[in-house]
Order: C-alpha cells, then sequence, then structure tokens
C-alpha cells in the first residue's frame, strides 16, 4: 500500500510537474506559481502529506484562492482522491473538469485518469475506450505512463498479440522499459511465441539493476525464466537464470528450491544439495526452508547416503516441530493487542514487537487481504489522531473566546467610563473660543490683549494712578505727577508693541498645537469606540460554532473508532487463518518427514538385497 | 510425487502468470478501502477545511492579518537551510527546513512561515536568508521591505531566485494583492 501509494504519488507529482518523477530526473525549473494557495497545496503535496495538501485545495477553493490553476488543482484534487483510495470520488472530480470544458491538455490528463480508474475497478473495456479519447494534447512525460496502462489494459482484457504490437520497438524512458519488456514477454508467452518470450526475459534478467524497484522485477523475470527452461527440460539454463535471482530478495526462496530441481532433473544431486541447504538454513517464514529440509535428504538418499538422509529426515521432523510451537507462540500474540501494535507500525521501519509473529506478517505477499486492511487500520489511526488533535485545539479556542470575553467584560465598562469622562467636546467649544477670540484681537490690533499677568497688573495700576493723578488739585506737583505717568504708560506701550508680533504667533502656533493634540484625542476615542464596537465580535457567535465543530469531531471520533473495532476483528481473523494455513502445511511438512525417517530406518536395518530399489517418499515440494 | 522424478513445473505462460501480477510500476496501487472509511476520509476532509477557516477567522482575522511566504526555485547557487523574520525589529518566525522541504520548494511549493496580526500602518519587514553557496560555505542573506498594512489580509512573499547573470542567487521580498 505504501510502495504503491508512493508510485501513484510520483506519477500524480508528473500531472502538476509535467515529470514522472518514478520516471524522469526532476524538472529543471518549478512551475510558475500564480496563487500563493497552489503553492502551499503544491508544497504540502510534495511532502506526501496527502491530506493537508486536499484540506488546503479544499480551503483555497472556497475562498476563490486558484484563479490562475483552478483546472491544474482539479486535476491534483481527483489524483489525491485517487491515491487514497477514494476512486468514485476522485472520477467525479475528472468527469467534472472534462464537463467544464477544460483545455486540452487538461482534458486528455482527466481521461488517463479515468482510465485508470476504470482499469483499478477491472472494467478494461471502459478503461481502453477512455484511453482512446486521449488526445495529442496528454503532456509528454504522461505518454509513458500512457502507454504503461494501455498495454496493462490489453493485457487484462486477453489482447495479446496487441500488447506485443503496442510494445514493439518501445522507447519507454528509464525504469518503464524494463516493465515494458516485462509485459512485452507476457503477452508474447499468452501469444505461444514462448522462444521471444524467453528471450527478452533473459535480456531483462542480465546486468545491474540501478536501482531496488528494477532489481525486484530482474528476479521476477529471471525466476519467470528458470521456471520456464526446467519446464522445457533446460535444466542448464534454468540454473543459469535462478542463480542470478539475489539472496537477499524475496524471490530467493523459490529461485533457491526450483535451482535445486534443476541439479535433480540431471540427477546431480550432491549439486542439488547446494541450493537446497542453503536455503534451509535460510530459515524464512514462507515455509521454503521446510521444503528445502525435506528436499536435502532426499537428495541424500538418491546419492545412497541412508545416513546423512535419516540425519535429514531428522532435523526436517524437529525443524517442523519448532516451527509448529513458533506458529503457536504467534497465534497466541495475533490474539493479543501485538497484532494492533504492528498493523499500526510503519511496515518500513524495524518490527516494534518481540517475538515470532512479525515476521510471518511481515513475509506475506503484498495482495494478501491482511496488508489492506492493516493499510484501512492505519488510516483510520491517522484519522483519529487528526482527530483527537482537533478536539484538543477546539479546547483552546473555546477557553481563548471565554478569555476575549471576560477581558471584555472588565475592560469596556471602564473604556465606556472613559469615553464619556474625556470632556472631549468642552475643549474643543474652549479651542474654539480661543480661536475666535485671538482673531478678534488680530483685527482690532490690540497688543494689550496679549499682555503677560504682569503687564496687565501694571496696565491696571496705570489706570489707578490715573484717575488719582486727576483727583489732585492742579498745580506743578499733578503736572510733574501726570508727566511720569505717562512716561511710564509709553514704556509699557512701547513694550507690548514691541512684543505683539511674537506674541500673536506664539498664541496662533499654541492654538495649532491645541488643534492637534484634539484630533489626537479624537482619532483615540475613535479608536477606543470601534474597539468597544468590534470586541464582541472575537467571541460572539463563536461558542455555537466551536460546539457544533466539537459535536462534529466527537460524532466522527465515534464512527472512526466503531471501524477500528470493526476492521481489527476482521484483521485479527485473517492473521489467525494465515497462521493456521501454515499450521497446516508445516503439519503435513512434519507428517512426511516423520514418514520419511520412519521408512529410512525401516531401509537402513533392512539388508541392501531385500530393499530393491524403494525409496523413501520425496517430498512433495515445488518450486 | 514419485521418487526419482522432479516435481510438478508450471510453463512460462502460467510462470510469468505467477508473477506478472505487478507488471509495471504503476500497477502497485492502493486498494480501495471500505465504504465506511471512504465516507470518514470525505468527511475529514470537510471537517478539516471547517476547522482550518474557523480557527484562522477567529486567530487572525482578515482586518489584521500577515502572512509571510517563501519561494524559491532550483537553487543552483544556493542550498537553503533556515529563514529568519523579524518585523518592526521583533523576530516573529525561525524555520529550519529539512531536506524534503527543500525538495518541496525547489518543485514550486511555496511556505508560509508565518501567521500574525499587526495594526494598520506602516511596518518594516525583514528576512535573513542562511544556508550554503556554491562552493559550500555558509551564506547569508538579507532583504528587507516597508510596507503599508491597509484593512485587508496582508500578504508578503519572500523570493529566492537564481541569477545567471550575477551567478549568485538573489532575494527579495514582494507584495501581494
Amino acid at each position: 500500500m505504501i510502495r504503491g501509494g508512493l508510485t501513484l504519488l510520483a506519477t500524480l507529482g508528473a500531472t502538476v510537474l509535467a515529470a514522472p518523477a518514478a520516471a524522469q530526473p526532476p524538472a529543471a525549473a518549478p512551475p510558475v506559481v500564480q496563487d500563493l494557495a497552489w503553492g502551499e497545496v503544491l508544497f504540502r503535496h510534495y511532502q506526501e502529506d496527502r491530506m493537508g495538501a486536499l484540506v488546503r485545495l479544499d480551503v483555497a477553493e472556497t475562498r476563490d484562492e486558484l484563479a490562475h490553476h483552478a483546472g491544474e488543482a482539479r486535476l491534483l484534487q481527483g489524483g489525491l482522491y485517487l491515491a487514497w483510495g477514494l476512486r468514485e470520488e476522485a472520477a467525479r472530480i475528472f468527469r467534472a473538469l472534462l464537463a467544464a470544458g477544460a483545455p486540452p491538455e487538461q482534458q486528455d490528463q482527466a481521461w488517463y485518469w479515468l482510465a485508470r480508474i476504470h482499469h483499478e475497478r477491472s472494467e478494461h473495456d471502459a478503461a481502453l475506450a477512455a484511453l482512446a479519447r486521449i488526445g495529442d494534447d496528454l503532456p509528454k512525460p504522461m505518454a509513458a505512463d500512457r502507454l504503461d496502462l494501455e498495454s496493462r489494459v490489453l493485457l487484462a482484457l486477453g489482447r495479446y498479440d496487441e500488447v506485443v504490437r503496442l510494445l514493439a520497438d518501445h522507447r519507454q524512458p528509464g525504469a518503464w522499459s524494463a516493465y515494458a519488456d516485462f509485459n512485452r514477454a507476457v503477452a508474447l508467452a499468452r501469444t505461444g511465441a514462448t522462444g521471444p518470450a524467453a528471450e527478452l526475459l533473459d535480456r531483462l534478467g542480465r546486468g545491474r539493476a540501478p536501482t531496488e524497484e528494477l532489481a525486484l522485477l530482474q528476479d521476477r523475470a529471471n525466476l519467470a525464466l528458470g521456471l520456464a527452461r526446467l519446464d522445457a527440460g533446460d535444466a542448464t539454463g534454468a540454473r543459469a537464470a535462478l542463480d542470478r535471482v539475489r539472496l537477499d530478495g524475496p524471490y530467493a526462496g523459490r529461485a533457491l528450491l526450483a535451482a535445486g530441481w534443476a541439479e535433480a532433473e540431471r540427477e546431480r544431486y550432491r549439486a542439488a544439495l547446494g541450493p537446497w541447504t542453503k536455503l534451509a538454513a535460510l530459515g524464512d517464514a514462507d515455509g521454503a526452508s521446510l521444503e528445502a529440509m525435506l528436499a536435502v535428504p532426499w537428495a541424500w538418499h538418491q546419492v545412497d547416503e541412508p545416513g546423512q538422509s535419516v540425519l535429514g529426515y531428522r532435523r526436517a521432523a524437529e525443524a517442523s516441530e519448532a516451527e509448529l510451537a513458533r506458529l503457536a507462540t504467534a497465534v497466541q500474540a495475533a490474539q493479543g493487542d501485538e497484532l494492533l501494535e504492528l498493523a499500526l507500525a510503519d511496515p518500513e521501519e524495524p518490527p516494534v514487537v518481540a517475538g515470532p509473529l512479525p515476521a510471518y506478517l511481515y513475509a506475506l505477499a503484498v495482495d494478501h487481504p491482511f496488508r489492506a486492511v492493516a493499510a484501512d487500520l492505519r488510516d483510520l489511526e491517522a484519522l483519529r489522531e487528526n482527530l483527537l488533535e482537533w478536539r484538543r485545539s477546539l479546547g483552546a479556542l473555546r477557553d481563548m473566546v471565554e478569555a476575549r470575553r471576560a477581558r471584555f467584560a472588565q475592560v469596556a465598562p471602564q473604556a465606556e467610563q472613559r469615553l464619556a469622562d474625556d470632556g472631549l467636546e468642552a475643549l474643543a467649544t474652549r479651542h474654539q473660543a480661543a480661536s475666535a477670540r485671538l482673531e478678534a484681537i488680530r483685527a482690532a490690533g490690540d497688543p494689550a490683549a496679549l499682555a503677560s499677568p504682569g503687564e496687565r497688573a501694571l496696565l491696571a495700576r496705570i489706570d489707578a494712578l490715573r484717575a488719582r493723578i486727576a483727583a489732585l488739585p492742579a498745580g506743578a506737583d499733578r503736572e510733574r505727577l501726570d508727566e511720569r505717568l505717562r512716561r511710564a504708560e509709553g514704556a509699557l506701550a512701547w513694550q507690548l508693541n514691541h512684543e505683539w508680533p511674537a506674541r500673536l504667533h506664539a498664541a496662533e502656533r499654541a492654538l495649532r498645537a491645541a488643534d492637534r493634540a484634539l484630533a489626537t484625542a479624537r482619532e483615540q476615542r475613535e479608536s477606543l469606540a470601534a474597539s468597544l464596537a468590534a470586541g464582541p465580535a472575537g467571541f460572539e457567535g463563536y461558542d455555537e460554532r466551536i460546539d457544533a465543530a466539537a459535536a462534529r469531531v466527537d460524532q466522527l471520533l465515534a464512527r472512526v473508532e466503531a471501524d477500528q473495532g470493526r476492521r481489527f476483528g476482521e484483521l485479527r481473523a485473517l492473521a489467525i487463518e494465515e497462521l493456521q494455513r501454515r499450521e497446516q502445511r508445516v503439519a503435513a511438512y512434519l507428517g512426511q518427514a516423520r514418514f520419511a525417517l520412519a521408512a529410512a530406518y525401516d531401509q537402513a536395518v533392512q539388508p541392501r538385497a531385500a530393499r530393491g530399489d524403494e525409496p523413501p517418499p520425496a517430498p512433495g515440494t515445488t518450486p | 510425487m514419485a521418487a526419482g522424478k522432479p516435481p510438478a513445473r508450471r510453463a512460462l505462460v502460467a510462470a510469468l502468470a505467477l508473477l506478472a501480477t505487478l507488471a509495471a510500476p504503476a500497477a502497485a496501487q492502493a486498494p480501495a478501502p471500505d465504504a465506511e472509511l471512504r465516507a470518514l476520509k470525505q468527511e475529514l476532509v470537510a471537517l478539516n477545511r471547517d476547522l482550518f477557516l474557523l480557527e484562522e477567522e477567529l486567530l487572525f482575522p482578515a482586518s489584521t492579518q500577515v502572512a509571510v511566504y517563501l519561494s524559491m526555485d532550483v537553487g543552483k547557487y544556493f542550498a537553503l537551510d533556515a529563514v529568519e523574520v523579524a518585523i518592526n525589529d521583533e523576530r516573529v518566525a525561525k524555520y529550519l527546513y529539512t531536506e524534503r522541504e527543500v525538495d518541496a520548494l525547489h518543485r514550486g511549493g511555496v511556505h508560509r512561515l508565518y501567521l500574525g496580526n499587526l495594526k494598520t500602518g506602516p511596518h518594516e519587514l525583514v528576512a535573513v536568508l542562511v544556508g550554503r553557496g556554491p562552493q559550500g560555505r555558509e551564506y547569508r542573506r538579507a532583504a528587507s521591505l516597508q510596507f503599508e498594512k491597509g484593512l485587508g489580509p496582508q500578504q508578503l512573499e519572500l523570493v529566492l531566485r537564481d541569477s545567471e547573470a550575477l551567478q549568485q542567487p538573489t532575494f527579495q521580498v514582494r507584495t501581494w494583492e
């Protein structure tokens, strides 16, 4: 599932970048991103954060943020749903894109993905029809995907001649080429052209594969070729092909078993012991080792080594008994929580559980139903973790809304009081009056109006003295005093006139400063009033939304956990069924070993002349 | 099986049929989950979308929202390690990039490295990129931008590009409308 998912994702990348990561080097330059939201989607997608990318796509669509990448976004969305196993949703998206009259390049890609969905659903005729709708605008890097898909659809339909023609002289790039050759070999063999098919496999199985994926394909080609040659009686050729299968790969067991039979075919039983002994020592969990343990004493018997044969059967019986004990332990573990731990663990990582159970489960074939259910369980666990995370986040959001409400309730009355008591209007009225007065003073040109308090006191004293002097009897003293008063009055008037421009300017400046201060105070007042008005928007209405979301989270969590329980039950049943099947097989090996052992003993105690040519029963092994 | 005879074997067709179950790189595909799991996945996407919107609306209202993004091209002259962002002399983000994230950036991904709130009015953003230059030596580039925060959300993008003419990376900050 993981591997398949990655491969699919790599191909999905091609729909965006027009460069399949699986087959070609990365593009020299990234595509031009014209909407930031699209860039964010790609950032998540290229980190294989499938759900993150889907959610960001949905958000961007809701906010209408993908004006320049709408078609690409739909293609990616469909592809992501497909990679997540949601074929119906993906198909709906691709059909909608076609119905909306997308540009030809996008239409061709949509038809490709629809073909792929049909093929995955085993609707091969519909897949072929969808492939036929692809025009000339499919991005070039997707041509390899298309050819590969078409060949697989035709293979599925049994149209082998067409596959042979389709893949003749193909120019598939990189890794695609090896797969095309393999598929062509399959088609050739099905049409009866076994010679050319074997030639193709032989070519495919030679050389050093640059990647693990290709090495696996090479192993498969060599094993197929080896088995075919063995069947055709070409034991030498079979051994050559089987020896090319890697010993650390998943096909090693079958290759070693077949290699032994290739030697046995030529009655080279001692040579057969080589691969079989090697396989018996591997102790793998898929049972091939036990088959080899039975084949080894059989070979010893063929070369008339009864002692070794007896020893070998005894070892096989002991190994089968030990294997049965291990299987019993594994069955017990599968009935407990360890199975769930194993199912949820990353299959690419070392086992998280001790004991024999992991080895049996990891040895299951990639298409074994156990793997699909385990993959679903991992998906369900990821959904559960996501929901638990939201449950925590919603709690925090609820607290924050409550804190905002409390804070508002605390500061709002004070702020309202401040607004009520700020006296700003009274100050504005005074400012207006002062402005009017200054204007009148300037119009009247009255310097005394801007006199300082000391000068005003002097002016008052001068007025008082003038009245008193006027009340004196006429005479020299009164004139002298009057003269002195006029001089003082003149000096004061000179001073007032001299200071007048500066004082008028200062007064005007002070008024302007007051004006600015009033404007600032008004802005602050407006800001405070706006904050007061907007304050409730920070918490009002959110309680209901958070509560509704929390209810959705709880409801989904309950469904996820219920489904987890149901699927785990299925997983347990599958695991136990598989282990019991193995138990039956091993019990059969044990029976064979014991029977062969008894027969070998019987023969060992009889004189050779009395035994004739009757050998002990041979193991029922197949390569 | 009779002794002395090889075991049952299969012809080439059968051998290939046995081994051709995964005959193509794209053939290994995700199994279709059952109906309930499919429904749950779809509902989870919708729920995450709604909660994403709710959270952002609550924590970063449009009137005060400011987001800073980073994008880059192939990175021939600069291998990105980290980015620091300061707004009005206050550091608001420091991010260390993994190889996987840098790869996603090279392929066209855009990373939102900061989302926060700012009052309307003038502000200054300073960003410093840390990484390795063509000879593998540590390399720091800084860029700044004076911007005016308006009434709507403000989006800023740190753009790192290779300049063939200058034989070095160029770094600038751009505003999005």
